[in-house]
């Protein structure tokens, strides 16, 4: 990978809750304009390198750099505003609000509200379940549409790198499909993504570049189609062959 | 009109205004349970606060301010007193275990219970306004104009935060914190700063029902005790975090209890309303308005 072209890494990062260690001597480095993805098992600690990518776990130790400037310690608020946006797994929206307004919240920390309001304008064109629902509560969609004002929610601050965590869960085949054809989209107007999920065959058709996590440390990395056809993560995260 | 439908419609009035001042005391502490999760049993005191303002305040040597004037500044005072508050006791909690959380403001209630207890002795204060004496009759309905300003005002208060909480950056985002405190972390919603503002904002309404209801009782040490047990009977019955459904079941208690005291036994009505709260728990666990009603 050239140096110059990378717009995260991460240097040695230990990371954990209190006590508990969770990530061990994490070393990653993501392209600009790639998407790249995390897989690994259960408990591996692939939700904790987002939150300590966000500034929502604090490392123990190393370093984390973004756009070559360390960024280590810092608040989530100061990581919005330089451009990293993060969709959490689950239901992560304002279920009592309409669409429009989780929107607004998405766009918080902007002071141009004249712009944000025409930011809604034009993702609700884009996205068609937002033009229909936009004065439901987000509580009344679907899974699949809630996961869609996620996105945007997150699209509100024109993020430069996406951490995207497990966003098929639950969904049917069909919507699956429909969320990497969004991802697939976001990426191809400049947003880097870093994207974990369970489903590691079908993300890594999506990505450039992958990382497996066993027990907190990276256990292999590369480009995803060397992944897809090596023997070992094969084996243990892709099924029988 | 029959003597007994003048008693009546004027049971129903006393009971819309206790109902309207329930309504008051217990839109405070649903908001802050709603925004903080916390339960702030120094809530009636900030508005024995309020009481003890407005007896100052009306007792001035050599000034008469004007009623809406004084109504304005026991607000503002009560405002100010529930910040300093949050900043010093309430913040750095906000986080912990609802133990912590309920031990932090029953102690804050009893350092105000004994302040107010030093400053201004146990005796009851009078806060007669020029208005709790005036009496208009309407059909031999006899009303008292101090009455008639707390249901008016109450009214407009609960639209006006209605309003705050639909189309102001700071009223969405109390709603998003009460929603998802998390998320609102990973937008950049500052929640001890929103904590802190509602916190200001319940306490001012304390105040103002201080402001209104005073005049018609007397101010005393204790007088916010019971009434922030009956605000929580109303928040729960409400549907807890519900903040529309918390402001009618405080009418319902006003009611219940005005027409309980009017026809059957003053001494007996705090019975009939926590009577009716256990009751009504019984038959609806997750309160009258269940979890549709929201912020
Ligand atoms: N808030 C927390 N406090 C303490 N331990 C935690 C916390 N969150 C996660 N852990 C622990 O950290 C380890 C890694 O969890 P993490 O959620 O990062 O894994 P994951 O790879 O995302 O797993 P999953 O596939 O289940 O989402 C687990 O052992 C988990 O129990
Ligand atoms: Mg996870």
């Amino acid at each position: 990978m050239a140096t110059d072209n990378v717009i995260l890494e991460l240097r040695n990062v230990d990371a954990g809750y209190g006590e508990i260690e969770v990530l061990r001597n994490v070393s990653l480095r993501v392209e600009h304009g790639q998407i790249v993805t995390v897989i690994g098992a259960n408990g591996a600690g692939k939700t904790t390198l987002l939150r300590t990518i966000f500034g929502l776990v604090k490392p123990s130790r190393g370093q984390i750099l973004y756009e070559g400037a360390d960024i280590t310690g810092l608040p989530t608020l100061e990581l919005l505003k330089r451009g990293i946006a993060f969709i959490p797994g689950g239901r992560s929206n304002f279920p009592q609000m309409t669409v429009q307004e989780n929107l607004e919240m998405g766009a918080y920390i902007r002071k141009d509200k004249r712009q944000v309001m025409k930011d809604i304008d034009r993702l609700c064109e884009r996205f068609e379940i937002l033009r229909m629902k936009r004065h439901t509560p987000v509580g009344n969609l679907s899974g699949g549409q809630q996961q869609m004002v996620e996105f945007a929610i997150a699209l509100m601050l024109k993020p430069k790198v996406l951490l995207i965590d497990e966003p098929t869960i639950g969904l049917a085949p069909l919507l699956v499909d429909e969320v990497f054809r969004v991802i697939e989209e976001i990426n191809a107007s400049g947003t880097t993504i870093v994207l974990v999920e369970q489903n590691a065959r079908r993300a890594l058709e999506a990505s450039d570049y992958g990382f497996v996590l066993e027990l907190g440390s990276i256990r292999y990395q590369g480009n995803a189609e060397q992944l897809k056809q090596s023997e070992e993560v094969y084996r243990a995260y892709l099924g029988e062959r | 009109m029959p003597i007994e439908v003048v008693i009546f419609i004027e049971h129903i009035i006393n009971g819309l205004t206790l109902g309207a001042f329930y309504a008051l005391i217990t839109l405070g502490l649903s908001l802050i349970f709603g925004v903080a999760r916390l339960v702030n049993f120094a809530h009636g005191d900030i508005f024995m606060v309020g009481g003890y303002t407005l007896f100052l305040l009306l007792n001035l040597s050599g000034i008469t301010l004007p009623y809406p004037l004084i109504v304005v500044l026991v607000v503002v005072v009560t405002a100010l007193v529930g910040l300093l508050i949050e900043r010093v006791v309430i913040h750095p909690i906000l986080n912990r275990s609802w133990r912590v959380q309920a031990v932090a403001t029953l102690g804050i209630s009893i350092v105000l219970q004994n302040l107010a207890l030093i400053l201004f002795t146990s005796d009851p204060k009078q806060t007669p306004t020029i208005y709790s004496r005036q009496i208009i009759e309407i059909m031999d309905i006899r009303i008292s104009v101090q009455r008639l300003i707390i249901l008016v005002a109450v009214i407009f208060i609960f639209l006006a935060l209605q309003w705050f909480v639909k189309h102001t950056q700071t009223g969405k985002a109390m709603r998003a914190v009460s929603q998802n405190r998390e998320m609102c972390q990973i937008v950049g919603i500052d929640v001890p700063r929103i904590a802190m503002i509602t916190f200001a904002i319940s306490s001012g309404l304390a105040g103002l029902a201080a402001a209104l209801m005073s005049p018609l009782f007397s101010v005393m040490p204790t007088m916010g005790s019971l009434l922030t047990l009956k605000a929580l009977a109303a928040v729960i019955l409400g549907g807890l975090g519900q903040v529309n459904g918390a402001f009618f079941a405080a009418f319902l208690l006003g009611l219940v209890e005005a027409l309980f005291s009017g026809y059957v036994s003053y001494a007996y009505r705090d019975v009939v309303s926590f009577g009716l709260f256990v009751l009504i728990l019984f038959v609806r666990p997750q309160g009258l308005f269940g979890r549709r009603v929201g912020l």
